[in-house]
């Protein structure tokens, strides 16, 4: 290399050793600006990802032990009596029959029309039996027919809750110890019947394994604002027990799919109503 | 031209780096300093830096924010996947069959939800005092339709105002659409008076 070559070439080597640590400098600038705007704020959120995690693992294990172990009887009451595959009018009729009956001996029904059942509706994996029936009722006496329908469907605890107040509970039980899902477990798998009969028992059974005052304040007032204390209050009552009586209970999943109502006096409403009975769709042979 | 002056011109300390032409006399030293600055930083890079940009995360091992955000990411998934299961764990009764109808019923809006609804608006209005009375109210869930009768009274010759006010504010709510506008007509009765009955129907939301 000749005496003009050789500083030619030391310069050029430092020009590309400047470009690269130039641009190591700016990797390092990258390296920090990421550190600082989303590797704390990721690994803050990991952390308390990692630990809900465990929780949940937790509360899904502890679940998952309880389902197993849970008896199979409310499976089998639902397939037999809340969605038969077989439709059952017999049994429908004397749930309305025992419901008109009542209303009628308290006062609360003047006259009801002959119920009409159609034929069976197919929809996905559900049959549907259309029944119409005229209903002349006072107030409470619709109210009360509307309670019916809204009890209908009902095993358990847990099924009278929407999906959100499950969540809710779910989420509010999930900051106490995992073994409140237990508790938990026990107190949506009760009976409705039995919830109804000993509501505060039941309740207790639930607040015991809440430590936190707060959470405990939170669930009762889930609880006291769902559909859970209107249900019970019908099962309690003297409808609900003479269903219970006479085996009537567990019913038939009813809905309303369509309701006229005629106020007529402030002490007399008539009604047109279409309830569909749903059943199981048998599976094809 | 300088790089050819004669070597006698060239001042001792510039012997190594040429003949005394600073371009020449500098590049031996900026090449020095170019060499070391990135040797610094290429060390820097793989043993300095990830102590201060990197995250431990078990077993010794460590990872960049790049990487702990996707690690993130994925125990977000975990999560959901962890919330869903805990959810579907806790319905009583876990038959998809069940579980459809109970939806289909969940979003059903009941005859007296309706009632009420209506009557806070007829209250809003008119106040209490049998102004605005409903006299029938038809709710269909299959198809989310709802048909109201009702009347206006007691107030005389305001009560297509009182209607048009009542309907305006039912179009204003937030639980219905599509509000079919009665007709507005008052009619002379000898026992009630000017009164205006009505008929409108809207879709649920």
């Amino acid at each position: 290399m000749n005496a003009l070559q050789r500083p030619l070439a030391l310069l050029l080597l430092s020009v590309l050793l400047l470009v690269a640590s130039g641009a190591l400098i700016f990797a390092h600038v990258s390296a920090v600006d990421d550190m600082r705007d989303i590797g704390f704020a990721a690994a803050l959120s990991a952390a308390a990802q990692e630990k809900r995690i465990a929780v949940l693992r937790q509360q899904v294990d502890i679940t998952e032990l309880n389902a197993l172990t849970r008896s199979a009887s409310s499976d089998e009451l639902w397939r037999l009596y809340v969605l038969p595959a077989q439709d059952d009018a017999t049994r429908l009729l004397a749930i309305l029959d025992t419901l008109f009956l009542s209303l009628r001996a308290r006062g609360l029904l003047t006259e009801v029309s002959p119920i009409e059942i159609g034929m069976p509706e197919t929809e996905d994996l559900l049959t549907r039996l259309p029944v119409r029936l005229s209903v002349s009722l006072t107030p409470e006496g619709l109210q009360e027919f509307l309670y019916f329908v809204d009890a209908t469907g009902i095993l358990s605890v847990g099924d009278v809750l929407t999906d959100s107040d499950r969540l809710m509970l779910l989420s509010l039980l999930e900051e106490e110890n995992p073994a409140t899902a237990t508790a938990l477990e026990s107190f949506l798998s009760t009976d409705i019947v039995r919830f109804a009969s000993r509501e505060k028992q039941s309740t207790d059974e639930l607040m015991s394994v809440i430590a936190s005052d707060e959470i405990a304040a939170a669930v009762q007032d889930m609880l006291r604002h769902s559909r859970l204390q209107e249900v019970a209050t019908f099962f309690r009552g003297s409808l609900g027990i003479e269903y219970v009586g006479r085996q009537l209970w567990p019913f038939r999943f009813l809905r309303v799919s369509r309701i006229h109502a005629d106020f007529l006096s402030p002490s007399s409403v008539r009604i047109a109503v279409t309830l569909s009975a749903y059943g199981r769709r048998q599976p094809s042979p | 031209m300088c790089l050819q002056m004669p070597h006698a011109a060239h001042p001792p300390s510039a012997h190594r780096g040429g003949d005394g032409n600073p371009f020449k006399s500098l590049a031996f030293p900026l090449c020095v300093f170019s060499l070391s600055l990135f040797l610094l930083l290429f060390l820097s890079w793989f043993f300095v830096l990830p102590l201060f940009t990197s995250f431990a995360v078990g077993d010794g091992q460590r990872i960049s924010s790049i990487a702990m955000a996707r690690r993130e990411r994925e125990l977000g998934e975990q999560v959901r996947a962890l919330e869903q299961r805990r959810q579907a764990l806790s319905l009583t009764i876990g038959d998809p069959a069940a579980v459809a109808l109970r939806a289909q019923v969940a979003r059903d809006r009941s005859l007296r939800d309706i009632a009420e609804r209506l009557d806070a608006t007829a209250h809003t209005i008119a106040g209490t005092g049998g102004v605005i009375v409903l006299t029938g109210l038809t709710v269909d869930s299959e198809h989310g339709v709802v048909e109201v009768d009702g009347d206006v009274r007691n107030v005389q010759l305001r009560s297509l105002t009182v209607l048009s006010q009542f309907v305006d504010a039912l179009s204003r709510a937030a639980f219905l659409s599509d509000l079919e506008r009665p007709s507005f007509v008052r009619i002379e009765d000898p026992d009630i008076g000017p009164h205006s009955p009505f008929h409108l129907s809207f879709r649920l939301l």
